[in-house]
């Protein structure tokens, strides 16, 4: 494959099915691969001609968790700079100044191991944006980002000198990029999944109630996040939490689950909750035991049957974590399609409708993508 | 009860470190003397009272300790040797008080090499990741009927794997090269006061204990 970049401002989206190496491309710009996971390289990297090396490139993978290596989050978005020999106290108006363009100001004396997800990932696009390298590369930086927030730190991108490479999935931001570069290959997964049509039910056939929450309070320590909610869920029925980072959506669904605390929600049903990691609900040794095999063939995962579930791709793992939850009766999903391609997620999540309907079950999905809410029932904004 | 041992910041870096190292020291000059111990107990408590809370989640290596040294020697040196452990127990707790840059920074400040003492910083930031990762797979484990301390057990090692080579991988991607990130804050009077008791602590004790 032959990608080249013309010298300074241009800003690259890169787009592709799920699982077609996108990350891959990615970190041999940066020289991760091969100078420090080995492997073949055939062809020439040429970056600002010398090879790929983390100076002038700048990566930031797909894990937001993983990216964080500070206790705050002030010293996390200056780390970069520091390492570079700035001064600690230029460092830190810098990565003040970042934060303040995001809106994020309010994070900088936050504990990084006490944000959110989505404000996690917005700390790492921060040090990217707050460090000096001359390139900025992004590996998916918006999946757990709120439209919104994603279209404001994507602004402030494209007005950056420096060249940007970003992988998306969500093809309606890459319009304003200078180029968008296809990569080929196709992923196995998901290829005889096609959208189903799904109506929205009326009220009359509502069966059984499985959670009502009635001027709900939830508490996340000894914070409350969530206060006076009310909503009900009967079976069959499909739901949908959006809201801003940081609004509560993880923490309402651990509250239905019953990890967190909370005043005024009643449950009745087995909740089984699917996390926004997925390597954490998957702990069996081998795929095919962790969701049966009619699923996984209706899935077009089944040639993984064998295989350890942490080998899979990110987006894989991902929707077998979401398929095991469909052992509880109450299916919760926190983020199911964050990382899945525009075509597969709307496959993937009506097939998934279609499923929780006929076994009348009832599923409360977390989601940034107003395409998957609309494919919901009702929505719970947050 | 909360269990919580989270750092807050409250005191100042590189005043508490010698403290805590002052009287560690003084505990073992006085060969464990109850009077020493507690009195480091004592100024602990007088020094950051919530340290306090973190107590009950060391009861049952406490509780070991103490019957394990009354089967050794008795009502009295168990006695002695439980304060002991309370109190050097307490001194750490109070460094874990400290933001881990701070800490690090302070431990550079004392001679440690400073890349040595980011590896510092560092671990305690994968401790918080570990803990956090191994509290979400055990809840995650809690959903399924069988085994699920086994299966949380096995989600955990994979993802502390997967972790760790993503935590090597994230310090190449960000050009790590040893400095850390922070400044030292001023050292307040109560700072300072800490730092003069424990030094007298450990000279008294010192002298004590040349006496005899
Ligand atoms: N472990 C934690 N301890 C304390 N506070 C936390 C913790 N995790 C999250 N929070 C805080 O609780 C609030 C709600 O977090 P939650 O994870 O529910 O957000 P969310 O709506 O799921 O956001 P996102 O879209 O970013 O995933 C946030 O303000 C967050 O900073
Ligand atoms: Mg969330």
């Amino acid at each position: 494959m032959r990608l080249v970049f013309e010298a300074g401002e241009e800003k690259v989206f890169l787009a592709g099915k799920t699982g077609c190496g996108k990350s891959t491309l990615l970190r041999t710009l940066n020289g991760l691969i091969p100078d420090f996971y080995g492997g073949k390289l055939r062809g020439v990297v040429s970056v600002y001609g010398r090879k790929g090396n983390p100076e002038d490139v700048y990566l930031v993978t797909q894990h937001p968790e993983e990216q964080i290596v500070c206790s705050t989050v002030l010293e996390e978005v200056a780390f970069s700079l520091v390492q570079r020999g700035v001064e600690w106290r230029d460092a830190r108006r810098i990565a003040e100044d970042t934060l303040e363009k995001v809106n994020a100001y309010h994070l900088c004396e936050r504990k990084t191991e006490t944000l959110s997800d989505g404000e996690k990932q917005l700390v790492t696009v921060c040090s990217a944006i707050a460090s000096e390298s001359r390139c900025l590369a992004f590996d998916e930086p918006f999946a757990h980002l709120h439209p919104d927030l994603a279209r404001k730190v994507l602004d402030i991108l494209l007005s950056d000198e420096r060249t940007v490479v970003v992988s998306e999935h969500r093809l309606g931001l890459s319009e304003r990029f200078d180029r968008v570069h296809w990569m080929g290959g196709e992923s196995a997964i998901g290829v005889n999944l096609t959208k189903e049509n799904i109506e929205t039910r009326d009220c009359l056939e509502r069966k059984r109630l499985l959670v009502r929450a009635k001027n709900a309070s939830i508490f996340r320590g000894r914070r409350q996040v969530v206060e006076g909610l009310d909503f009900e869920v009967f079976e069959g029925e499909i739901v949908a939490v959006t809201g801003l980072n940081g609004s509560g959506k993880t923490t309402l669904l651990r509250a239905i689950a019953g990890l967190e605390k909370s005043d005024g929600i009643e449950v009745h049903g087995k909740p089984f909750m699917s996390f926004q990691y997925p390597g954490y609900t998957l702990n069996s040794g081998t795929v095919g035991g962790e969701v049966p095999a009619e699923l996984l063939k209706t899935f077009g995962l089944e040639k993984y049957a064998d295989r350890h579930p942490h080998s899979l791709s990110s987006g894989e793992r991902r929707i077998l974590a979401a398929l095991k939850a469909l052992r509880g009766k109450i299916v919760l999903l926190d983020e199911p399609t964050a990382g899945l391609d525009e075509t597969l997620r709307i496959a993937f999540i009506s097939k998934l409708i279609r499923i929780v309907r006929e076994s009348s079950r009832c599923a409360i999905i977390a989601t940034h993508d107003s395409s998957i809410a609309k494919l919901c029932d009702f929505e719970i904004c947050l | 009860m909360n269990f919580e041992i989270g750092w807050t910041g409250g005191v100042e870096g590189r005043t508490t470190v010698l403290s805590v190292i002052f009287l560690t020291l003084s505990i073992y000059v006085s060969s464990f003397s109850p009077v020493t111990s507690a009195i480091v107990v004592l100024l602990c408590v007088l020094r950051k009272a919530d340290c306090l809370n973190a107590l009950p989640l060391f009861l049952p290596f406490i509780g070991f300790f103490a019957v394990s040294s009354f089967f050794l020697g008795g009502l009295y040196h168990s006695g002695v040797m439980t304060l002991a452990t309370i109190a050097l127990l307490l001194s750490g707790v109070l460094v874990s008080s400290l933001p881990p840059s701070e800490f690090a920074l302070s431990l550079s400040w004392i001679g440690v090499p400073e890349s040595w003492a980011f590896q510092v910083a560092l671990a305690l930031r994968v401790f918080y990741v570990l803990k956090e990762d191994a509290r979400h797979c055990f809840e995650a484990a809690k959903f399924e009927g069988k085994f699920p301390y086994l299966r949380a057990v096995k989600a955990f090692v994979s993802v502390s794997i997967l972790r760790s080579v993503a935590l090597a991988e994230t310090l190449y991607c960000r050009g790590y090269s040893g400095k850390i990130p922070g400044v030292l804050k001023k050292p307040k009077v109560a700072d300072y006061l800490f730092l003069v008791s424990s030094v007298l602590l450990l000279v008294f004790s010192t002298v004590w204990a040349l006496n005899i």
